[in-house]
């Protein structure tokens, strides 16, 4: 896939859980899954929001491009 | 809810029953070509129903307002076929066409049952469904397909086999029955076409749920 998550690398910058992140933005812990393997097929800007506002980052930080 | 659970179960029901009643019939049919000895069996009928053949003492008076717009009535017969038995060496492959048409017929029914069962669980919109449904669509398209192919070759076998003015056309019928909802041909392709809308909606919703 061309758009690679970061969202495991900005947990652990943060120490932060996934529990913990699932609960703040208002996801469940299998979305949460779903998105940081990858498999998520679209994100919300609603849900992008609320993740860098929790993790104190940009969508840069979370989602990365890569050419295949 | 309730309602709509019932019903499908009465599809189930008679669905399981027509499976069942099909395939008692194919090995009915299948034991009594084998072992019965008579030429019966294997018959084929030639239908006459143009026949210009007036039957005797029938008589059919239109209302006196509607006289005027009726020329004329007439009873014509129109269950005068010919049936022709034909020699016991065509009896197996016959049987052997017939065995398969029945059996691509009952595997209809089976997957047709099995989407009606899956209604009532959760996995309803799977691609296990959009395969049945697309099977369903081909397999009745080869059938239609299969059927005018024997359509074609018993009015061949009519024409060239007999004399061809025992099966002159002498009017033209003209028919206000939609084929198109009774021909398995257009059955299959509509089937074809649901089961693209369910794939396009399955899609769409897997596409909704992994929205995060």
């Amino acid at each position: 896939m061309a758009i690679i998550v970061n969202l495991d690398v900005m947990l652990a910058k943060r120490k932060m859980q996934s529990k913990e992140l699932a609960e703040a933005v208002g996801i469940t812990l299998a979305n949460l899954s779903i998105l940081k393997t990858g498999k998520a097929k679209a994100v919300r800007f609603s849900t992008l929001e609320a993740i860098c506002k929790v993790l104190d980052c940009q969508p840069g930080d979370i989602l990365e491009f890569k050419n295949d | 809810m309730k309602r709509n659970k019932l019903l499908i179960k009465f599809c189930i029901g008679i669905l399981t029953f027509a499976r069942l009643a099909s395939v008692i019939g194919v090995i009915v049919m299948i034991f009594i070509v084998l072992t019965s000895k008579s030429d019966d069996y294997l018959t084929m009928e030639v239908h006459r129903d143009h026949l210009n053949e007036t039957i005797q003492g029938g008589e059919l008076l239109p209302k006196p307002e509607y006289e005027h717009l009726i020329a004329e009535t007439k009873l014509v017969s129109v269950t005068n076929n010919f049936e022709v038995a034909f020699e016991n060496y065509l009896r197996l492959p016959v049987l052997v066409i017939v065995t398969v048409f029945m059996g691509f017929s009952i595997y209809v029914i089976h997957l047709l049952l099995q989407f009606v069962k899956s209604a009532l669980s959760e996995d309803f919109f799977s691609y296990q469904n959009v395969t049945r449904i697309r099977l369903m669509g081909l397999i009745l398209i080869g059938l239609g397909m299969f059927s005018s192919i024997f359509d074609i070759w018993i009015n061949w076998i009519s024409r060239s086999f007999f004399e061809a003015d025992m099966m002159e056309t002498a009017t033209v019928k003209v028919n206000f029955t939609p084929d198109v909802l009774t021909n398995t041909l257009f059955i299959g392709l509509i089937a074809l076409i649901v089961a693209q809308a369910f794939d396009y909606g399955l899609k769409l919703k897997e596409e909704q749920e992994l929205t995060i």
